[in-house]
């Protein structure tokens, strides 16, 4: 899959179902090999209970189960189509729920250089509706140069978001990215 | 299903059971309330 995307509001795929609440969506999504394969749009409830304003934004086709695969590789004959209509989704939930962030966890290489490139290229366009954050993790380092620890020796990683840095690299990726409404 | 650091298992809509990173490194409530108050510092200085 390519990694550029290019985001147009005004070229999205139309909803098969969505939610009043804009929290789940479905479309169809052509693909190069000539088939259709249904993707569905969860906006889901942060996992840490400890953060109610944070939602995740998830997409992928359905599992059969009320859920979906993440992790499945597609070939969407328009890629930009596919990741406008995501993140027009997105946009219609921030608008029904103004005061929470969404986020996206670069877990792995691939998926943070995919929302990486995506903020990077439509930073003009984007900037209209959203604002991004980056969130680097960090260290806490003593003034006895130790480093703060847990009680098993690790080092304790601290989330420090900050507003998306646009002449950062795809070689110098944030772990973490989040955006909410303009 | 996805579990947050406090050990209660939340449900999530994905397959993969992957943890999420932020929440990986959400230790308790202190650090989520310094975290957001961060947040909403950093959307500030966006605007």
């Amino acid at each position: 899959m390519s990694l550029k995307v290019k985001i147009d509001f005004e070229d999205t795929y139309q909803p098969i179902n969505i939610e009043p609440d804009f929290s789940e969506m479905s479309f169809i999504s052509p693909q190069k090999d000539g088939t259709n394969r249904e993707l569905f749009v969860f906006i889901n409830p942060h996992p840490d209970e400890e953060l109610p304003n944070v939602y995740n934004l998830g997409f992928g086709p359905p599992d059969g189960y009320g859920g979906f695969h993440d992790d499945v590789k597609l070939r969407h004959a328009d890629n930009n189509k596919v990741f406008s209509t995501v993140l027009f989704h997105a946009l219609l939930f921030l608008q029904e729920n103004p005061n929470l962030t969404i986020g996206l966890d670069g877990s792995d290489d691939s998926r943070a250089t995919l929302y990486h490139l995506m903020f990077k290229a439509n930073k003009e366009y984007i900037d209209d509706f959203f604002i991004a954050i980056g969130v680097d993790w960090y260290v806490r380092i003593f003034r006895d140069n130790t480093y703060e620890q847990d009680e098993h020796g690790y080092f304790i990683k601290r989330p420090r978001p900050e507003p998306f840095n646009y002449d950062r690299t795809r070689h110098d990726l944030y772990r973490y990215y989040m955006f909410r409404l303009k | 299903m996805a579990s947050s650091h406090t050990g209660n298992v939340m449900a999530s809509r994905s397959t993969s059971t992957r943890q999420d990173s932020l929440a990986a490194v959400i230790r308790s409530k202190k650090d989520a309330d310094e975290f957001m108050a961060e947040l909403e510092s950093a959307v500030k200085r966006s605007r």
